[in-house]
């Protein structure tokens, strides 16, 4: 695998030109371009990587609705599950902002959660299921509405404060809501199995078509359009948690946030992760998998890009910057969202944290576009 | 791999919830070949803004413009090519197909400028265009322009409706489908809508023997603005709208009409599209109206949909994907962005083929074939 690896390394034209000026080839000097580097570094170490977990953590928990089932009175069981649903709500975080691969393919994406759900369609629908006498197994829940699937359907069975208590796992219906429950983890593994299984190298390899652009790939046709889409991932994530994560459900004007006067408006039931109180969670993984995505974690990442290949050294701080602030100002707010969205003393944190938001979000739309010399969007922009 | 054969047949449990009913046209899944029909578009690149016909790799030839094109039009019969210039401009411009040279380049009539869009009639003769009536406050006008005579502007037709879009003739030959974007601007200032609260969008056929407004239909809600269309040869209407209130708006953004009947939404069962911007661009039908593209460069997605049964068939991501055109000698959808790609879309096929990319060009909004 390293000789083939070497090989397609050794085609690229940027090898070549290194193999015939240097006279003699090593190897080990041979790297490819700093933008490729960026692209292999930050799908290795901060996309493959979180898919794996994602993986890891949705089979724990299909393992665990079904080892709570054997007992459905265990108490400890029913914690643990709980637990287990907050590791793969954690890690989908992780994935949830990723704008390109096999998450986009089929709207895979609203397998894994149903948000936000305005009707709430998810209590009516999976108690229909509920109330149905066909039996519930993975593929019922597959050709069943996406309503019914992955982690929204879990949560409402595992923390809605009437359906998802331990009690109704046992007497009447108990077991059917068992059912459920394993068939939903169950499709949850498969779908998340299915999407670590095409990043993976030994696998789909789609990490490839990430990383090996040029004009045979179609997605990819060269590294600056697979930059874009790393862009668009950092500035989406972090609208999403700005805008719908915490704007709307928390009744926080976009622009003149301080300025709002009155009793905001707040819309508790959009909160991500209302019924679990996980919300503050989410949005804090979202900004360090951001962040990670930034950085390629550890390795080569946008951060060195710009410093090393753009000299942006001080645009690449600041934005390391803007992220550590909002998730410290994320990390000070005290309590659950749901818990706190109208409580006046608590409006100030919230405020805080939007504004670290704010000043993000502006250096990412803003600035780090014309640094790496990719556009947000021609058409998007500015259409007609 | 195929992605999508593998993501499924990675999980035995999992299937399609959209699957194609229809198999893969076997001609067209033989077709391989990065081949494509000359396409007509404007562009932006380091050089600036142009026009002109793209074949294969390159431009065949291109004319610098002095602002963004938006939509075009081939005249085969004429073997010329017309530019619409984007709301505000007033140029229309009309290039030779063979050489590229320009023949005409036309100006709106004192009082108008263009909205984008235009369409023949059905012998060639007349050239119609969605128009503001600037000194009539804003209100949408149709222009009739003859292009047997330099293209000599005979005068307009009332649509009845503000902002009157893209437009496109009925199968019958004798009648105009015309979107309206219900959407008030004034040159004398820009592009900023004037009517954000009174929008009246919705869907306007002209009789053109009469030059009357036979039948209008309302958009489902007063911030849709409906403002790209396209006509199956049965006479099916599919038009695409821009939201223009608070996003996402969870309103049905493709609609399907008949004449006389009401607009119905495509069916995308329940939200599996994940829309945050609600914004269609090009809306295009295959020959046969049996399949229809639409492109969201807003959500950088492409949506593949069933005609017959007025569903949606596929997805497909792809980032600022704006133009979008049928083409029949390879039957193929041909997509553009602003990336500089241009791919194609085989229904059935899981993958987009790349037909040609060129790196810094920003393909605007629309595509047409030069066939």
């Amino acid at each position: 695998m390293i000789l083939a690896a070497m090989k397609s390394l050794l085609s690229t034209p940027y090898c070549r030109a290194f193999i015939i000026g240097s006279g003699f080839v090593t190897l080990a000097a041979c790297s490819p371009p700093p933008s490729t580097k960026v692209l292999i570094d930050t799908g290795t170490h901060s996309i493959v990587s979180s898919y794996l977990a994602f993986n890891s953590v949705s089979q724990t928990l299909a393992d665990s609705a079904v080892s709570y089932c054997n007992t459905p009175g265990d108490s400890a069981q029913f914690e643990a599950i709980r637990t287990h649903w907050k590791d793969a709500a954690t890690q989908w975080a992780t994935v949830q902002n990723i704008q390109f691969g096999p998450l986009m393919v089929d709207n895979q994406a609203w397998k894994i959660q149903f948000w936000p759900d305005k009707k709430n369609l998810i209590a009516r629908k999976v108690e229909t299921l509920l109330k149905g006498e066909d039996a519930i197994t993975p593929q019922r829940v597959d050709d069943s509405s996406v309503v019914v699937q992955g982690l929204s359907s879990l949560e409402y069975l595992l923390f809605d404060s009437k359906a998802g208590t331990q009690q109704r796992y046992s007497g009447d219906g108990g077991q059917r809501r068992c059912e459920l429950l394993i068939a939903v983890s169950g499709h949850l593994q498969n779908v998340a199995n299915g999407l670590y299984e095409n990043w993976r190298a030994d696998g789909g390899n789609y990490l490839a078509t990430f990383s090996k652009t040029g004009g045979k790939n179609p997605e990819f046709p060269d590294d600056n359009v697979a930059i874009s889409y790393l862009l668009d991932t950092l500035v989406s994530g972090v609208e999403l948690v700005k805008r719908d994560k915490f704007e709307r459900p928390l009744g926080i004007s976009s622009t003149n946030a301080d300025a709002q006067t009155g009793a905001p408006q707040t819309q508790v039931y959009q909160l991500e992760w209302w019924r679990s109180q996980y919300s503050k969670e989410a949005i804090i993984t979202n900004l360090n998998a951001l962040k990670n995505i930034f950085n390629a974690n550890e390795a080569y990442g946008i951060d060195d890009y710009l410093r090393e290949t753009k000299q942006q050294g001080e645009l690449s701080d600041n934005i390391n910057n803007g992220f550590k602030r909002s998730i410290v100002a994320a990390t000070a707010i005290d309590g659950s969202l749901f818990s706190i969205a109208n409580k006046p003393e608590s409006r100030q944190a919230l405020l805080d944290f939007h504004s670290e938001l704010s000043k993000l979000l502006a250096l990412l739309r803003n600035d780090l576009p014309t640094a790496l010399g990719v556009s947000l969007g021609f058409n998007s922009k500015d259409g007609d | 791999m195929q992605r999508r054969q593998f993501l499924f047949g990675s999980g035995a449990l999992l299937c399609a919830p959209l699957a194609l009913t229809a198999a893969p046209n076997s001609r067209a899944a033989e077709l391989q070949s990065q081949d494509f029909s000359p396409l007509l578009s404007a562009a932006t690149d380091d050089s600036g803004n142009r026009i002109g016909v793209w074949q294969k790799d390159g431009w065949q030839y291109s004319q610098a413009i002095s602002h963004r094109g938006h939509d075009s039009v081939y005249h085969r019969q004429r073997k010329e090519l017309l530019f619409f210039s984007r709301r505000p401009g007033r140029e229309l411009y009309v290039l030779g197909a063979d050489s590229g040279t320009l023949l005409h380049n036309i100006s709106s009539e004192d009082g108008y400028h263009y909205y984008g869009h235009g369409c023949l009639s059905y012998d060639g003769r007349y050239l119609y265009t969605t128009e503001n009536n600037i000194a009539k406050d804003g209100a949408g006008a149709i222009g009739i322009y003859d292009c047997e005579n330099d293209y000599r502007c005979l005068g307009h037709m009332d649509c009845e409706g503000i902002g009157p879009h893209d437009l496109a003739l009925m199968p019958d030959g004798n009648t105009l489908v015309i979107a309206i974007g219900g959407i008030k601007t004034l040159p004398s200032s820009g592009r900023t809508t004037l009517n954000a609260d009174t929008l009246a969008p919705g869907l306007h056929y002209i009789d053109l023997p009469t030059q009357r407004v036979v039948e209008k239909v309302a958009a489902p809600h007063y911030q849709l603005s409906l403002r790209h269309l396209d006509v199956s040869p049965d006479g099916s209407v599919l038009v695409g709208a821009q939201f223009q209130g608070h996003l996402p708006s969870d309103q049905a953004l493709v609609y399907f009409h008949r004449r006389g009947e009401t607009l119905t939404a495509m069916n995308t069962e329940e939200l599996p599209l994940h829309f945050k911007r609600d914004y269609i661009a090009s809306v295009c039908i295959d020959d046969h109206g049996k399949w229809a593209v639409t492109s969201c460069p807003r959500d950088n997605l492409v949506c593949l949909w069933d005609m017959q049964t007025q569903s949606l068939s596929q997805v497909w991501m792809l980032r600022d994907c704006a133009g979008a055109v049928y083409d029949a000698a390879y039957q193929q959808f041909i997509l553009s962005n602003g990336d500089g790609q241009l791919l194609g879309l085989i229904p059935g096929k899981s993958k987009l083929k790349q037909l040609a990319y060129s790196a810094g060009t920003h393909w605007d909004n629309h595509l047409t074939l030069r066939v």
